[in-house]
């Protein structure tokens, strides 16, 4: 793939989708192919991931202080189990 | 009210101490992820009791579905957000939720949350507003939808009477405001 190629395959917006989880089985598979092959590709995905991943920080709702220990105890539950069957 | 210190670990390693089923692992992962994947939750399904099950369900989703992760396909909270979305979108969907009659209409103004439950404040954020300014109204309304309130962009062009590559256009757009602002 020519870098103009590479650079149209961008500009259609599917990495965003990618990221954002909006898109079908068979796109996804392509994506990462394309991923795989052209390291522009891979990185432009990261920065998509990173500028969301920090939008939805600015956007965090803390969770109530009891949830912490509620959560912490039903995987450490698990984690308990696991172990158990081990 | 004072608080126990939040545990922080690089999301390298994190994901090894996941894999290895450690026990600092899940108080890492409550402490880096609970509120940025409460907020995604709480858009969704609105009510605040209801958010916090799901979330609850969605950090043992994680944990059991881990094996599931690959690093090659991208970070882990990009991973995580978008089961905590289904998660919230399968509650909203389901009868015992729409029974409760509990069900918001998914139409509700994406701002109208903020206005509901206690956003923390967080003094490092002040540079919001430029963030704001750089966003434009039609490009924020379309990214909300889509990462807040999970609607698919064929979702979006059709609520908005937009076309899907208007959509898709403003979606990439904000995108990159964000990067500039973010990265």
């Amino acid at each position: 793939m020519r870098v103009e190629d590479i650079r149209a395959y961008i500009e259609t917006g599917i990495l965003e989708l990618y990221v954002l989880g909006d898109i079908s089985p068979e796109e996804k598979l392509q994506v990462e192919g394309m991923a795989e092959k052209y390291p522009e590709i891979k990185a432009e995905i990261a920065e998509i991931e990173k500028a969301l991943e920090a939008y939805a920080l600015q956007n965090a709702v803390e969770p109530s202080n009891q949830l912490r220990e509620q959560v912490l105890n039903s995987l450490t539950t698990g984690f308990a189990n696991n172990n158990n069957r081990t | 009210m004072t608080k126990k210190r939040k545990i922080s670990l690089s999301e390298e390693d994190l994901v090894h101490s996941l894999r290895n089923r450690e026990k600092i692992a899940i108080e890492a992962l409550y402490d880096m992820y609970s509120g940025s994947l409460l907020g995604v939750i709480t858009r969704i399904v609105i009510d605040e009791a209801v958010a916090e099950d799901v979330l609850q369900e969605t950090f043992i989703k994680i944990w059991n579905s881990f094996q599931s992760y690959s690093t090659e396909k991208g970070r882990l909270f990009t991973w995580m957000v978008n089961i905590a979305r289904n998660m919230a979108i399968d509650k909203i969907r389901s009868k015992d939720f729409k029974n409760q009659n509990k069900n918001q209409e998914l139409e509700n103004n994406v701002t109208f949350i903020d206005e509901q439950v206690n956003t923390v404040y967080k003094p490092e954020l002040m540079g919001i507003k430029d963030l704001v300014e750089k966003l434009k109204p039609e490009q924020k309304v379309i990214l909300d939808l889509v990462y807040f309130k999970g609607y698919t962009h064929v979702e979006v062009a059709e609520e908005l009477d937009v076309p899907l590559g208007t959509v898709k256009t403003r979606l990439r757009m904000a995108i990159i405001q964000l990067r500039k602002y973010f990265n």
